[in-house]
Protein backbone atom coordinates (compact mmCIF):
# COMPACT_ATOMS: atom_id res chain seq x y z
CA UNK A 1 0.00 0.00 0.00
CA UNK A 2 1.13 3.42 -0.69
CA UNK A 3 1.10 6.33 1.59
CA UNK A 4 -0.44 9.93 1.25
CA UNK A 5 1.71 12.76 3.16
CA UNK A 6 5.43 13.22 2.50
CA UNK A 7 5.55 9.92 0.47
CA UNK A 8 7.30 10.79 -2.99
CA UNK A 9 5.25 7.71 -4.36
CA UNK A 10 1.69 6.97 -4.19
CA UNK A 11 0.33 3.29 -5.07
CA UNK A 12 -2.84 2.03 -5.76
CA UNK A 13 -4.10 -0.42 -3.71
CA UNK A 14 -5.55 -3.64 -5.67
CA UNK A 15 -3.22 -5.99 -7.00
CA UNK A 16 -3.53 -9.37 -8.07
CA UNK A 17 -4.23 -11.96 -5.03
CA UNK A 18 -6.01 -9.78 -3.12
CA UNK A 19 -9.36 -10.79 -1.83
CA UNK A 20 -12.38 -8.94 -2.70
CA UNK A 21 -16.02 -9.08 -1.89
CA UNK A 22 -18.49 -6.75 -3.98
CA UNK A 23 -21.42 -6.10 -2.51
CA UNK A 24 -24.30 -4.05 -5.33
CA UNK A 25 -27.17 -1.84 -4.41
CA UNK A 26 -30.52 -1.95 -7.16
CA UNK A 27 -32.51 0.98 -6.04
CA UNK A 28 -34.23 4.46 -7.68
CA UNK A 29 -31.96 6.61 -5.78
CA UNK A 30 -28.75 8.07 -8.11
CA UNK A 31 -26.75 9.45 -5.03
CA UNK A 32 -24.85 6.75 -3.18
CA UNK A 33 -24.40 8.62 -0.59
CA UNK A 34 -27.69 7.09 1.33
CA UNK A 35 -25.02 4.27 2.41
CA UNK A 36 -24.32 5.82 5.68
CA UNK A 37 -27.52 7.25 6.89
CA UNK A 38 -29.83 3.90 5.62
CA UNK A 39 -30.45 0.13 6.91
CA UNK A 40 -27.96 -1.84 4.55
CA UNK A 41 -29.56 -5.16 3.96
CA UNK A 42 -26.91 -8.19 3.36
CA UNK A 43 -28.15 -11.57 1.39
CA UNK A 44 -26.32 -14.97 1.46
CA UNK A 45 -23.39 -14.69 -1.25
CA UNK A 46 -24.48 -14.30 -4.93
CA UNK A 47 -28.53 -14.42 -3.87
CA UNK A 48 -30.88 -11.46 -3.91
CA UNK A 49 -32.26 -10.53 -0.46
CA UNK A 50 -35.10 -9.42 0.20
CA UNK A 51 -36.35 -5.32 0.29
CA UNK A 52 -36.01 -2.96 2.77
CA UNK A 53 -37.93 0.13 2.78
CA UNK A 54 -35.88 3.16 3.64
CA UNK A 55 -37.30 6.41 3.90
CA UNK A 56 -38.47 7.13 -0.51
CA UNK A 57 -36.75 4.25 -1.93
CA UNK A 58 -37.20 0.71 -1.84
CA UNK A 59 -33.44 -0.76 -1.66
CA UNK A 60 -32.53 -4.19 -2.86
CA UNK A 61 -28.70 -5.48 -2.40
CA UNK A 62 -27.11 -8.71 -3.94
CA UNK A 63 -24.11 -9.85 -2.50
CA UNK A 64 -21.71 -11.07 -4.52
CA UNK A 65 -17.38 -11.98 -5.20
CA UNK A 66 -15.85 -10.32 -8.24
CA UNK A 67 -15.74 -13.15 -10.77
CA UNK A 68 -19.17 -13.97 -10.67
CA UNK A 69 -22.19 -13.06 -12.75
CA UNK A 70 -25.92 -13.81 -11.90
CA UNK A 71 -29.53 -13.00 -13.51
CA UNK A 72 -31.41 -10.55 -11.38
CA UNK A 73 -34.68 -10.21 -11.10
CA UNK A 74 -36.17 -6.88 -10.86
CA UNK A 75 -38.43 -6.29 -8.14
CA UNK A 76 -42.02 -5.96 -9.38
CA UNK A 77 -42.43 -2.62 -7.17
CA UNK A 78 -39.44 -1.01 -8.74
CA UNK A 79 -40.69 -2.11 -11.82
CA UNK A 80 -44.26 -0.36 -11.07
CA UNK A 81 -42.16 2.98 -9.79
CA UNK A 82 -40.64 3.27 -13.37
CA UNK A 83 -43.64 2.65 -15.39
CA UNK A 84 -45.87 4.95 -13.22
CA UNK A 85 -43.00 7.75 -11.75
CA UNK A 86 -41.20 7.74 -14.60
CA UNK A 87 -37.97 7.01 -12.37
CA UNK A 88 -34.81 5.20 -13.41
CA UNK A 89 -33.54 2.15 -11.48
CA UNK A 90 -29.86 2.95 -10.51
CA UNK A 91 -27.25 0.24 -9.19
CA UNK A 92 -24.17 0.60 -6.52
CA UNK A 93 -21.58 -1.25 -5.78
CA UNK A 94 -19.83 -1.26 -2.43
CA UNK A 95 -16.46 -3.46 -2.20
CA UNK A 96 -15.19 -4.99 0.86
CA UNK A 97 -11.60 -5.83 0.86
CA UNK A 98 -9.90 -8.48 2.91
CA UNK A 99 -7.29 -7.46 4.90
CA UNK A 100 -6.40 -10.84 6.05
CA UNK A 101 -6.94 -13.33 3.14
CA UNK A 102 -6.84 -16.35 5.71
CA UNK A 103 -9.68 -14.97 7.68
CA UNK A 104 -12.85 -14.11 5.55
CA UNK A 105 -14.46 -12.08 8.53
CA UNK A 106 -11.54 -9.76 8.67
CA UNK A 107 -13.06 -7.06 6.36
CA UNK A 108 -12.91 -3.44 5.68
CA UNK A 109 -15.47 -2.03 4.91
CA UNK A 110 -15.39 1.05 2.47
CA UNK A 111 -17.86 3.29 0.56
CA UNK A 112 -17.37 3.93 -2.82
CA UNK B 1 -24.65 3.44 -12.96
CA UNK B 2 -28.42 3.30 -14.32
CA UNK B 3 -29.97 0.02 -15.31
CA UNK B 4 -32.65 2.31 -17.41
CA UNK B 5 -32.02 4.47 -20.30
CA UNK B 6 -34.60 6.44 -21.95
CA UNK B 7 -35.02 6.40 -26.01
CA UNK B 8 -37.80 6.67 -28.53
CA UNK B 9 -38.92 3.98 -30.50
CA UNK B 10 -36.79 5.28 -33.23
CA UNK B 11 -33.68 5.27 -31.83
CA UNK B 12 -34.07 1.39 -30.67
CA UNK B 13 -34.07 0.00 -33.90
CA UNK B 14 -34.09 -3.98 -34.64
CA UNK B 15 -32.14 -5.31 -37.54
CA UNK B 16 -33.33 -3.86 -40.41
CA UNK B 17 -33.91 -5.60 -44.08
CA UNK B 18 -32.44 -2.86 -46.30
CA UNK B 19 -34.29 -4.03 -49.56
CA UNK B 20 -37.06 -2.91 -47.78
CA UNK B 21 -35.94 0.62 -47.10
CA UNK B 22 -35.32 1.57 -50.75
CA UNK B 23 -37.19 5.09 -52.10
CA UNK B 24 -37.80 5.10 -55.82
CA UNK B 25 -35.87 8.48 -56.38
CA UNK B 26 -38.12 11.41 -56.63
CA UNK B 27 -40.51 9.95 -54.13
CA UNK B 28 -40.41 10.76 -50.47
CA UNK B 29 -41.25 8.20 -48.03
CA UNK B 30 -43.54 9.82 -45.32
CA UNK B 31 -42.00 9.18 -41.81
CA UNK B 32 -43.60 9.43 -38.89
CA UNK B 33 -41.42 10.73 -36.30
CA UNK B 34 -41.50 9.49 -32.63
CA UNK B 35 -41.24 11.71 -30.14
CA UNK B 36 -42.19 10.03 -26.74
CA UNK B 37 -39.06 8.72 -24.87
CA UNK B 38 -39.60 5.48 -23.17
CA UNK B 39 -37.84 3.63 -20.61
CA UNK B 40 -36.10 0.57 -21.49
CA UNK B 41 -34.18 -1.56 -19.33
CA UNK B 42 -30.33 -3.06 -19.87
CA UNK B 43 -30.48 -6.71 -20.16
CA UNK B 44 -26.59 -7.05 -19.24
CA UNK B 45 -24.12 -4.75 -17.69
CA UNK B 46 -20.82 -5.44 -16.14
CA UNK B 47 -18.69 -4.24 -12.98
CA UNK B 48 -14.78 -4.49 -12.24
CA UNK B 49 -12.68 -3.72 -10.40
CA UNK B 50 -9.53 -2.41 -11.78
CA UNK B 51 -6.39 -3.92 -10.17
CA UNK B 52 -3.73 -1.42 -10.40
CA UNK B 53 0.19 -1.98 -8.93
CA UNK B 54 1.61 1.62 -10.20
CA UNK B 55 3.69 4.10 -8.17
CA UNK B 56 2.41 7.67 -8.96
CA UNK B 57 4.26 10.12 -8.31
CA UNK B 58 2.58 12.83 -5.97
CA UNK B 59 2.12 15.16 -8.11
CA UNK B 60 0.19 13.02 -10.27
CA UNK B 61 2.22 13.47 -13.57
CA UNK B 62 2.40 10.31 -14.84
CA UNK B 63 -1.13 9.38 -14.28
CA UNK B 64 -3.12 8.54 -17.36
CA UNK B 65 -6.25 10.89 -17.72
CA UNK B 66 -8.59 7.86 -18.55
CA UNK B 67 -7.62 6.61 -14.85
CA UNK B 68 -6.92 9.99 -13.23
CA UNK B 69 -10.83 10.46 -12.74
CA UNK B 70 -11.48 7.68 -11.08
CA UNK B 71 -8.80 7.94 -8.82
CA UNK B 72 -9.87 8.54 -4.91
CA UNK B 73 -7.81 8.65 -1.79
CA UNK B 74 -8.86 7.57 1.22
CA UNK B 75 -7.02 9.98 3.45
CA UNK B 76 -7.27 7.87 7.21
CA UNK B 77 -5.20 5.31 5.79
CA UNK B 78 -3.53 7.56 3.32
CA UNK B 79 -4.12 4.92 0.06
CA UNK B 80 -6.47 4.91 -2.80
CA UNK B 81 -9.21 3.02 -2.86
CA UNK B 82 -10.49 0.60 -5.23
CA UNK B 83 -11.17 1.41 -9.32
CA UNK B 84 -14.87 0.08 -9.57
CA UNK B 85 -15.73 0.42 -13.14
CA UNK B 86 -19.38 -0.15 -14.29
CA UNK B 87 -19.81 -0.48 -18.02
CA UNK B 88 -22.81 -1.14 -20.48
CA UNK B 89 -20.71 -0.43 -23.47
CA UNK B 90 -21.46 -3.60 -25.05
CA UNK B 91 -24.99 -3.59 -24.51
CA UNK B 92 -26.36 -2.57 -28.08
CA UNK B 93 -29.90 -0.82 -28.59
CA UNK B 94 -31.51 -3.34 -30.42
CA UNK B 95 -31.17 -5.48 -27.52
CA UNK B 96 -32.75 -2.95 -24.56
CA UNK B 97 -36.21 -4.34 -23.34
CA UNK B 98 -39.35 -1.66 -24.22
CA UNK B 99 -40.59 -1.26 -20.42
CA UNK B 100 -44.44 -0.46 -21.02
CA UNK B 101 -47.86 -2.06 -19.92
CA UNK B 102 -46.53 -5.12 -21.38
CA UNK B 103 -43.81 -5.59 -19.72
CA UNK B 104 -43.60 -8.73 -17.19
CA UNK B 105 -41.43 -9.86 -14.41
CA UNK B 106 -40.44 -12.38 -17.14
CA UNK B 107 -38.52 -9.63 -18.68
CA UNK B 108 -37.08 -7.84 -16.14
CA UNK B 109 -34.41 -9.90 -15.49
CA UNK B 110 -30.61 -8.68 -15.46
CA UNK B 111 -27.73 -10.31 -16.09
CA UNK B 112 -24.74 -8.92 -13.60
CA UNK B 113 -20.92 -10.14 -14.15
CA UNK B 114 -18.49 -8.71 -12.27
CA UNK B 115 -14.70 -9.44 -13.20
CA UNK B 116 -11.31 -7.71 -12.87
CA UNK B 117 -9.58 -5.56 -14.81
CA UNK B 118 -5.87 -4.77 -15.22
CA UNK B 119 -5.37 -1.19 -15.59
CA UNK B 120 -3.67 -0.86 -18.70
CA UNK B 121 -6.85 -3.19 -20.14
CA UNK B 122 -9.17 -0.49 -18.22
CA UNK B 123 -7.71 2.56 -19.52
CA UNK B 124 -7.79 1.03 -23.18
CA UNK B 125 -11.04 0.46 -22.74
CA UNK B 126 -11.88 3.95 -21.61
CA UNK B 127 -9.61 5.19 -24.04
CA UNK B 128 -12.16 3.58 -26.76
CA UNK B 129 -15.03 4.64 -25.29
CA UNK B 130 -14.43 8.30 -25.48
CA UNK B 131 -13.96 7.49 -28.89
CA UNK B 132 -16.71 6.19 -29.72
CA UNK B 133 -19.14 8.68 -28.16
Amino acid sequence: MGLIGNAPYLSNIIVPGQLYDMDVYVNTMPSRSFFSNSDKLKGPTQKTSKPVWSGKDLIYSVEMSPLASLNYTLPTAMVKSVLTQNKTIYMHMQVHFRTQADDPSTKDERFL
Amino acid sequence: MSLVSFHTKDQVKTDQNLFNEQVMPGVEKEKELDTIWYPYLKPAVSAYLVYDDTWYLSDMSNVSPFIFNHLAMEATYGIYLPITYPSDFWVLKKHLTLMDANFTTDNATVTLSMGTLYHKYFQYQRQFESSCK
